[in-house]
């Protein structure tokens, strides 16, 4: 009469479908978009990933000689877009999916990039490990033309309201010509 | 003095409200844990009913300010009374504490009470819910009281006498009656599943289509009392199926283990089904049910 | 003498925030008014001031059970709004999610209206089938829900040949499923009482309603936008348009049974010939200034979108229209003339969703009250 459901309920007696989590956790599959997290190392503050969030979820600020990232997961969409317009590879999308705290102000995370200061005013004004990593990018072309990558590291530590004045400018003049 | 005590012995502990208490949250348990094990799930713990109560129990009983109060109040009391005395009364094993000569009569009675004090809670709280509710279990009560009647006084009638203990007695001299009058026993049974108020008949509490039915507007310590009453159910009705058509048993170890047995079947005819509507379970009774019921108690009155 | 029967905005029976204001007598309902705007959020407003590519994970949530159709949908109008056309790698891929997607969502509805009679073993079956579509949607896109699979120019992520492999195993899995809940469906007495002749929809009242969807195949009239207006993959893929002509609920939810089926006919044909190339074109202009119009077989009809830009990255105005605004005109006549205990499964027989349903908000800032308008008072504005 009523065959399936009873073969069905049978089956299932002796195989339930639930677990007890969470004493049992569960792991979701390889790509899964969880939370995401920053890499210190590659991190250079760019802030392109605050420019392309849908949401507004990341934002940053300078202040006390750091430029400080923070990506707030409550406002976060795990949509992956930062993931994939990070020039560097510094945030991935990990795995981990439960995110409750107590206190709100422990749903976030970030990462402190330093400021270089400006050798004149001392103002800073750029991250540190960006100034790096753009030298290291350009550092074979400088090669061609036979300057080496310390004299343009020079020109480059001074902030735009104090390069862009009569005293400099003729020095960066002078360095231009020798790019033809 | 002595006869005090023991009175209240046998109405409040064994086997009145606290041993029929713990019985049937226990037979409720092994209904929900088999109901959940039949849909792949795991299920509760054995102490969630016990701590329903106790959560029901510590909350605020919020009365509408339109209604009348004191008969909202009264109406889980006179369910939760008539199931004490019920049970006070049922023979457990062989003995009965406070069985006498007439008791089949006073049990059918006293365990019609709780659907009458439904149909009051659905009227007196003014919500639309509660209305249809009480109106839906008033037409499901004309459908298996007359069959659950009937059953029951086919063995009275055929023994000649109206005691529960008589009966048990005869049984476990000659044998049960459900192989006697077998027509008898499936429509008692049928009877049964509105009665506790489960699938398919369980209408007059559609959580998906009236909320609560009833009870909508019922919450904290009344509401505790009726989900008591439903407790208390679930020992009180296996119990008198159990003496009437299947043996009683010698002692209470073969009764509780014949009262499981029935608790198990109710609960796979409860999971396979869905729900009828309520005329069409109405018409269910008067087609199927009433016929069987009326030839074994035509059989009993002509052939002793 | 009747009274109000409220299926109010916190009801078991409503997935959502919804108010149907029931008259009734007795048992049978003679009346009733229909009134929206409990989960109005917004969304068209918000998208003006947001960037193209940022508007897909914005419209995406606009309903919880049909997320990529709302993304693919916005995709290809802003696709024509641009002039590109994506890969076929790319629409191939998108056909896959969107079927998998209607795969999970009529079987979570079958869930839900075996709930509203009160089979819920049944329920528990489906569901746990449920699962099933899920992990290959986890697979392809990386979430069980809010996918995010589509960009402007072809889709985020490729199928390798590892999970091809898990696809067909679990749509193995997904055919035999199907064929048991048909045979769950026929077996049951008590469920053909409670299915059979109930909310008749004729078929010129539907016509006349402008249903779409499956609830107007399940009344007899033939629309399919994947047939009549293709899109996607889907000109080079064989699938049948099922149509039934009882107009009662059970005919509603034998569509629904056989369109699952062809849905996972249509995942195998795709994944067989699933063509090589890249998954995006690398192509990104700004929209020239002009409307574009477009629309896709959701799971519950016909989706329209229109979309006006003014040459700059933010649109001007967006318009969704959803197959729920349409389809929750007919709740009305279907349920006058039955009992209370049918208003939940015809209800959910045209698988409602408010979410997408919600229209307007009226504010008067004068007097700093709120109100939403029920349906007649909607109707008498406009003179009909």
């Amino acid at each position: 009469m009523k065959r399936h459901i009873i073969k069905d309920a049978l089956r299932s007696m002796v195989k339930p479908s639930t677990t007890l989590y969470p004493r049992k956790p569960y792991i979701p599959q390889e790509g899964f978009r969880g939370a995401a997290e920053y890499d210190p190392e590659k991190c250079v503050g760019c802030g392109a990933c605050s420019q392309t969030c849908p949401t507004g979820a990341i934002t940053y600020e300078d202040s006390d000689k750091h430029r400080r990232i923070r990506l707030d997961y409550g406002l976060c969409s795990f949509c992956g877009r930062c993931e994939e317009i990070c020039p560097w590879g510094a945030i991935h999308l990990t795995k981990r999916y439960e995110l409750a705290v107590y206190d709100k102000s422990e749903a976030k995370t970030g990462v402190d990039i330093p400021l270089l200061e400006c050798v004149k005013c001392g103002r800073p004004f750029f991250p540190t490990s960006q100034m790096e990593a753009s030298i290291q990018k350009v550092e074979e072309t400088l090669r061609k033309y036979g300057i080496g990558k310390e004299e343009l590291a020079k020109l480059i530590q001074l902030c735009p309201t104090c390069s862009f004045t009569v005293d400099e400018m003729p020095e960066r003049r002078m360095f231009m010509r020798r790019l033809r | 003095m002595i006869e005090t005590i023991n009175m209240l012995i046998g109405l409040l502990i064994y086997p009145g409200l606290a041993f029929s208490l713990l019985v049937g949250g226990i037979f409720y348990w092994l209904y929900r844990k088999v109901r959940a094990r039949l849909q792949a799930r795991i299920g509760p713990p054995w102490y969630q009913y016990f701590m329903d109560l106790i959560k029901l129990f510590s909350k605020e009983s919020i009365i509408p300010y339109s209604t009348r109060g004191a008969v909202m109040v009264l109406a889980p009391i006179f369910s939760l009374t008539s199931l004490i005395l019920a049970a006070a009364m049922m023979p457990v094993g062989s003995r009965s504490i406070f069985g006498f000569d007439e008791d089949l009569i006073v049990t059918l009675y006293l365990l019609a009470i709780p659907g009458l004090a439904m149909i009051i809670a659905g009227n007196v709280s003014e919500s639309p819910y509660g209305a249809v509710g009480s109106s839906r279990e008033a037409s499901i009560m004309v459908g298996y009281e007359l069959p659950y009647a009937l059953s029951a006084l086919t063995v009275g009638f055929y023994l000649r006498s109206l005691s529960i203990s008589t009966i048990v007695r005869y049984q476990i001299e000659a044998g049960p009656f459900f192989m006697k009058y077998p027509l008898a026993t499936v429509a008692f049974l049928m009877c049964l599943l509105p009665k506790m108020g489960r699938r398919p008949f369980d209408a007059p509490e559609a959580d998906t289509e009236i909320i609560g039915g009833p009870l909508t507007e019922y919450s904290g310590l009344l509401l505790g009392i009726f989900e008591v009453t439903n407790g208390l159910k679930w020992f009180v009705i296996p119990a008198f199926t159990v003496n009437l058509f299947f043996g009683g048993g010698a002692n209470p170890i073969e009764f509780l283990l014949k009262c499981l047995g029935i608790v198990l079947f109710l609960s796979v005819l409860d999971i396979i089904h869905p729900r009828y509507r309520i005329d069409q379970g109405f018409r269910y009774f008067f087609k199927w049910i009433l016929p069987l019921a009326l030839i074994d108690f035509v059989r009993s009155l002509i052939w002793p | 003498m009747s009274t109000v029967l409220p299926i109010g905005p916190f009801h078991p029976a409503l997935k959502e925030a919804a108010f149907i204001k029931l008259e009734v007598d007795g048992e049978k309902v003679v009346g009733g008014d229909f009134k929206v705007g409990y989960m109005h959020r917004g969304i068209e407003e918000l998208a003006t001031r947001k960037t193209y590519h940022s508007n897909i994970f914005l419209f995406e949530r606009v309903c919880g059970i049909c997320n990529t159709v709302h993304s693919t949908c916005y995709t290809q109008t802003v696709e024509a709004l641009m002039g590109i056309e994506p890969p076929e790698r790319a629409k191939y891929i998108r056909t896959i999610v969107f079927e998998a997607e209607r795969i999970q969502s009529h079987l979570l509805w079958f869930g839900v209206g075996m709930h509203e009679i009160g089979y819920d073993t049944a329920y528990m079956y489906m569901w746990r089938e449920r699962e099933h579509a899920l992990e290959i949607l986890e697979s392809i896109c990386g979430k069980r829900v809010n996918f995010g699979i589509n960009t402007i120019g072809g889709v985020r992520r490729d199928i390798t040949p590892e999970k091809e492999r898990l696809i067909k195993t679990k749509l193995d899995i997904l055919e035999r499923t199907i064929g048991k809940i048909g045979k769950i469906l026929v077996e049951d007495k008590v469920l053909e009482a409670r299915v059979k002749g109930v909310g008749i929809l004729p078929k010129e009242e539907a016509r006349r309603l402008c249903v779409v969807g499956p609830t107007a195949r399940g009344s007899g009239l033939n629309m399919d936008t994947r047939r009549d207006d293709p899109y996607a993959a889907y000109p080079h893929i064989d699938f049948e348009v099922p149509v039934e002509e009882g107009g009662d609920v059970l005919s509603r939810t034998l569509v629904r049974l056989r369109e699952l089926a062809q849905s996972v006919k249509i995942i195998r044909q795709a994944t067989a010939n699933l063509p090589k190339g890249p998954v995006a074109s690398e192509s990104l202009p700004l929209p020239t200034v002009g409307e574009a119009f477009g629309r896709v077989e959701a799971h519950r009809g016909e989706l329209v979108y229109y979309l006006r830009s003014n040459g700059t990255n933010f649109p001007e105005r967006v318009k969704v229209r959803t197959p729920s605004v349409v389809n929750n005109n007919s709740i009305l006549p279907m349920v006058v003339g039955e009992t209370i205990a049918d208003v939940p499964i015809i209800l959910a027989s045209i698988d409602p969703c408010f979410a997408c349903t919600d229209r307007v908000t009226v504010l008067d800032t004068r007097k700093n009250v709120e109100k939403t308008f029920t349906l007649s008072e909607l109707r008498g504005r406009r003179g009909r």
